[in-house]
């Protein structure tokens, strides 16, 4: 860089610095701020709360996640992002995709005439399959950012052999857990299947 | 009463029956125990393990998956919940044990297999008596039922009911048995289980109308055309038969306390549209002439020592009216009193016929609140309706006993385990020299 150049425009340097200092404090906090106070629940609900209602129990479509227990108690709820929105600067971006309806929260854009084929099934249902998909699809990544599957160390013996299985069979965790927190939605009978090479066409 | 135990203590030693080869004559000491924990069920029925009420295990249950994938070792924390008052349990048995201990042991020669159990039970007597015939000063009338019923449960009868150790074997033909084993007969809709149906409504299905039933029992869902195994969704007589010819089928062979260990039997059963007796005729038989509404057989005062037992005698010696040692034909006019009990079935070792009479090599002793009941079991057999058992094979076998006077599912049932005869298993049979 000419030093001289600057010493000559020291306002359009302090700009340029100043416009970097900027760019770099956004690359960094695009990300925390992003999660933290853009993506948050309230604004998550503006649009997913109807989708949530339970025409039975009404305010009980969800449930706390961790389960709310007297060990748990000090944990905090976790958020919306933290379940549904995987975390990393690039995937930061399906946030603001989702909100303008473009893609989901793992950046799969919106596949409308695909939604639009088959037979009928419930809104409420198909988000719920679209995001087992993902989850499926991605190894759970989202809950794997809090849950390390080597610490985990469940009481009871069907937890252990559940888990010992889930890894000797190369099983993800949305493979059992569903309905975890949202209002129960049957799984579909075809979920959670594998692509097996040999139902490939031939040729 | 004393004179009456002897006289029936005597009446079976003279008359025990003389085996072959006796299982018990078989050196145990020599054989592996095996120790497998046996747990009360509940009504954990097929299609409640396939409802979402199975948690997070349903999808994986529906797709075939082992009850022991998940439940491995859990056998008594599963029994202790379920024995409970709970979703499983509506109507809990007070004092049940959740689980058991059973010593299992196996071995065989060129001509048998040879089983040991043992298993301590809950009362400090032998499960001995079954439901008696009881004189009310004007007609015979049921006494004692298992704890499950009703009338037992609000006070009204007695629990009375045998003790009986099971077997059930696949020799794997018979659609995930390996993996979800005695579950997959026990279903909605059979006795003692949810959604029970109107006695009417079972003789007007198809199915039980051909088999002239009017209640469902065991089945396997390889005899349902749904894919929930539903109790009226029978297949064909046609199509049943052909799935039996080739194989898909269940042995099922209970020891009985009552109705088979007197005369050193046990009985034999098939399961596949429904638990049917296996051909000829079981040791056991009804004693009761529907048409003169009165037992067909009373015991035989000169062999027993009485022609009726009481209440207070029922535990403390045999009962068991047997036809060939001590049984006549039943006398209207043999002056009755009331509270006088027949047993409601009369057991023969020598009416016992065909493939049902197979297991004719089955003791059971009770002693020091424990039963070790003994049994042969021809290998090679070649009856279209049993499981043969062969040297080089191995099986899925399921157990269970049904302990402190109960029937049905309140009986304690094992995960399915592999047994080979000169095979690899989980649980390998000592061969004899």
């Amino acid at each position: 860089m000419n030093i001289s150049l600057l010493k000559k425009h020291p306002l359009v340097s302090a700009a340029g610095i100043l416009v970097l200092v900027v760019m770099l404090a956004w690359v960094i906090a695009y990300e925390p701020v992003t999660r933290n106070l853009i993506a948050s629940d309230g604004l998550c609900n503006y649009c997913h709360l109807p989708w949530e209602f339970n025409p039975d129990e009404r305010l009980t479509a969800t449930r706390p996640h961790p389960a709310a227990s007297k060990e748990q108690e000090q944990q905090a709820q976790a958020r919306c992002v933290e379940c549904h929105l995987p975390e990393g600067w690039w995937n930061t971006t399906y946030a603001y995709t989702h909100f303008l309806s473009i893609t989901d929260l793992f950046g799969h854009f919106r596949d409308r005439d695909g939604e639009r084929a088959g037979d009928w099934i419930p809104a409420r249902a198909a988000t719920a399959y679209r995001v087992r998909d993902r989850l499926f699809e991605y190894d759970s990544n989202t809950c794997r950012g809090c849950h390390i599957e080597d610490e985990i160390k469940p009481k009871r013996a069907r937890g252990v052999n559940a888990h010992k299985l889930a890894k000797d069979e190369d099983k993800t965790c949305i493979e059992c857990h569903t309905s975890l927190v949202h209002r129960y939605v049957e799984p579909r009978k075809d979920a959670f299947k594998k692509a097996d090479v040999s139902d490939a066409p031939k040729g | 009463m004393k004179k009456t135990a002897i006289a029936m203590a005597v009446s079976l030693l003279t008359a025990a029956p003389v085996f072959a080869m006796e299982p018990a004559d078989v050196d145990w000491s020599k054989v592996p125990a095996n120790e497998l924990v046996l747990f009360y069920p509940g009504q954990s029925t097929y299609q409640w393990l396939r409802s979402k009420d199975h948690k997070r295990a349903f999808m994986q249950t529906q797709d075939g998956q082992a009850c022991v994938a998940c439940h491995l070792n859990e056998e008594k924390v599963l029994g202790d919940t379920l024995v409970k008052e709970g979703r499983l349990e509506p109507t809990p048995v007070e004092g049940k044990n959740g689980s058991i201990d059973l010593n299992f042991q196996v071995a065989y020669d060129d001509e048998n297999a040879y089983f040991r159990f043992q298993w301590k039970t809950l009362n400090n007597y032998a499960g001995t008596a079954h439901p008696y015939w009881r004189y009310d000063g004007k007609e015979w009338k049921v006494f004692g039922h298992p704890k499950l019923d009703e009338v037992v449960q609000n006070g009204e009868q007695p629990g009375i009911y045998e003790d009986r150790m099971s077997i059930i074997i696949d020799d794997g033909k018979v659609p995930m048995f390996k993996e979800q084993g005695c579950w997959l007969t026990c279903h909605n809709g059979e006795r003692d289980n949810p959604d029970l149906p109107e006695t009417a409504d079972v003789k007007d299905n198809p199915l039980f109308k051909h088999l002239k039933k009017k209640d469902v029992r065991k089945y396997i869902p390889s005899s349902r055309t749904d894919e929930d195994a539903s109790w009226d969704m029978g297949k064909t007589p046609e199509e049943i038969a052909q799935l039996k010819a080739d194989g898909v089928f269940l042995d099922l062979m209970q020891w009985r306390g009552h109705r088979s260990n007197p005369v050193g039997m046990a009985d034999d059963f098939n399961v596949m549209e429904y638990r049917l007796g296996d051909a000829g005729k079981n040791p056991f038989a009804k004693n009761w002439d529907k048409e003169a509404k009165q037992p067909k057989y009373m015991y035989d005062p000169a062999k027993f020592g009485n022609k009726s037992v009481k209440f207070e005698d029922i535990r403390k010696m045999p009962t068991t009216l047997i036809r060939e040692q001590n049984a006549m034909p039943f006398d209207p006019n043999a002056g009755w009193q009331e509270g006088d009990l027949i047993p409601e079935y009369v057991v023969s070792r020598e009416d016992a016929k065909g493939s049902a009479a197979d297991n004719s090599q089955a003791k059971g002793e009770w002693k020091d609140g424990m039963w070790t009941v003994v049994w042969a079991r021809k290998l090679n057999l070649a009856n279209p309706d049993d499981k043969a058992l062969s040297a080089g094979k191995s099986y899925n076998f399921g157990f269970a006993t049904h302990d402190d006077n109960i029937t049905t599912r309140g009986h304690f049932v094992s995960f399915p385990v592999t047994v080979g005869f000169g095979a690899d298993a989980t649980i390998k049979a000592t061969k004899l020299n």
